[in-house]
């Protein structure tokens, strides 16, 4: 029997992000329209390897997935050692458009979940002529804390197995429990501290209300999506967020937890599938 | 809802070894009822029953029974699955020395874990 090789492919790129040259690990898969797919907060790309894995979706998106600098096989700036990482709006948005454009992606579809679904609400505002349309997994507008910023100070959050407990009830009981695990071990993996230092961009430095309004939808419609479970962004604070951007479409997954693509594949297709259609469609 | 705590803990190995370092006592409260679970070097010694006149405790998790009852369930339903689900909606109150808790989050996650019916 033929070894099962996943039709996946990763390289690095060096790519000028506000000034400093960073490595940056990605991987892709498929061809067709540019989905440049962002990972949560302390974890990495292998997040999105079930979409990159789904001939339904590969056979006319190029699903592409980076770790951010810091995370996964990324590096850190040249100097690491001697700073704190803090994840800054403006960085995490110019590190986003400067893969785009180093890959010369002519009008990608950008997905993020968690953090990333909260840069697509911005990305739909400053960027909406670059992208033709975001979609936001668990993306929600501005912090919704569930646990103390006191907690930060605790030198737990340079721990993996810390981070992976802090979000482990995000996933839904009844997503599968290989999967379930797969995705916390993705947080065992990270470097120390770059959970927390995510943390300055999801819980400080990400009030996007404002922006909202100004999103352009005839030129890049916002899809938010949110499973029934995450008490992380909860479908509250998504609906919320979606009567805030112009032609914003809210969809609550039912039995979903915060990992859509990575704990619960095989339901996320269910919810994903229709949506890239709908974005195939207004892309003829 | 307590009752086999110990037991089940003991048949669990692997709880063991991720407790290994701790050594705590903590409450769970159900409606009134205050619950002393005393942790020795990751295993769960006893279960104390109250009333209690200030006992010494790191941290509690309270609830009313019937949240308790929800999040028991095999599949709980949204706001019940996890204890910080329940904090978040206010189900729960997690209160007292939450350090203690954090340092040992999986493992006392896991030990709640074990109040569940199929568990």
């Amino acid at each position: 029997m033929p070894v099962a090789i996943e039709p996946i492919t990763g390289r690095y790129a060096h790519i000028d992000i506000m000034g400093e040259t960073y490595r940056i690990y990605f991987e892709e898969a498929g061809e067709g329209t540019p989905l440049i797919c962002l990972h949560t907060a302390g974890a990495h790309s292998s997040q999105f390897r079930h979409l990159m894995s789904d001939e339904a979706i590969t056979n006319r998106y190029r699903v592409i997935a980076f770790d951010l600098p810091w995370h996964g096989k990324s590096n850190p700036p040249v100097g690491w050692q001697d700073m704190e990482y803090k994840l800054t709006a403006d960085f995490y948005a110019a590190a986003t458009i400067a893969f785009a454009d180093a890959l010369e992606l002519d009008r990608p579809v950008v997905m993020g979940c968690s953090m990333g679904g909260r840069l697509v609400v911005r990305l739909a505002r400053e960027h909406g002529q670059k992208f033709r349309a975001a979609i936001g997994l668990e993306g929600s507008n501005r912090p919704s804390p569930w646990w103390d910023n006191s907690w930060l100070d605790n030198d737990v959050f340079a721990r993996g197995d810390f981070c992976a407990a802090l979000v482990s009830g995000l996933a839904s009981p009844h997503s599968p429990a290989e999967f379930r695990n797969e995705t916390l071990w993705h947080y065992h993996q990270s470097g120390s501290d770059v959970f927390k230092g995510d943390m300055h961009f999801f819980r400080t430095d990400s009030q996007f209300e404002a922006d909202g309004a100004a999103v352009d939808p005839s030129a890049c419609k916002v899809f938010l999506m949110t499973g029934e479970y995450d008490y992380s962004c909860t479908p509250a604070d998504t609906e919320r967020t979606a009567k805030t951007i112009p032609g914003a479409e809210a969809i609550i997954m039912r039995e979903m937890g915060h990992f859509p693509m990575s704990e619960h594949p095989e339901r996320f297709r269910e919810y994903i599938l229709p949506v890239l259609d709908q974005i195939a469609r207004m892309s003829d | 809802m307590l009752a086999g705590l110990v037991v089940k803990a003991r048949r669990n190995p692997n709880l063991q070894r991720l407790g290994r370092n701790c050594t705590a006592e903590f409450v769970i409260g159900i409606d009134d009822a205050r619950h002393h679970i005393v942790i020795r070097k990751g295993l769960v010694a006893e279960v104390l029953e109250g009333p209690f006149k200030m006992r010494p405790y790191s941290f509690s998790i309270t609830a009313p029974a019937a949240s308790w009852t929800e999040f028991c369930k095999p599949k709980p339903a949204p706001g019940f699955n996890d204890v910080f689900a329940m904090t978040s909606y206010g189900h729960a109150q997690l209160e007292g020395d939450s350090a203690v808790f954090l340092e040992h989050l999986r493992f006392f996650k896991d030990i709640l874990a074990l109040l569940r019916k199929d568990a």
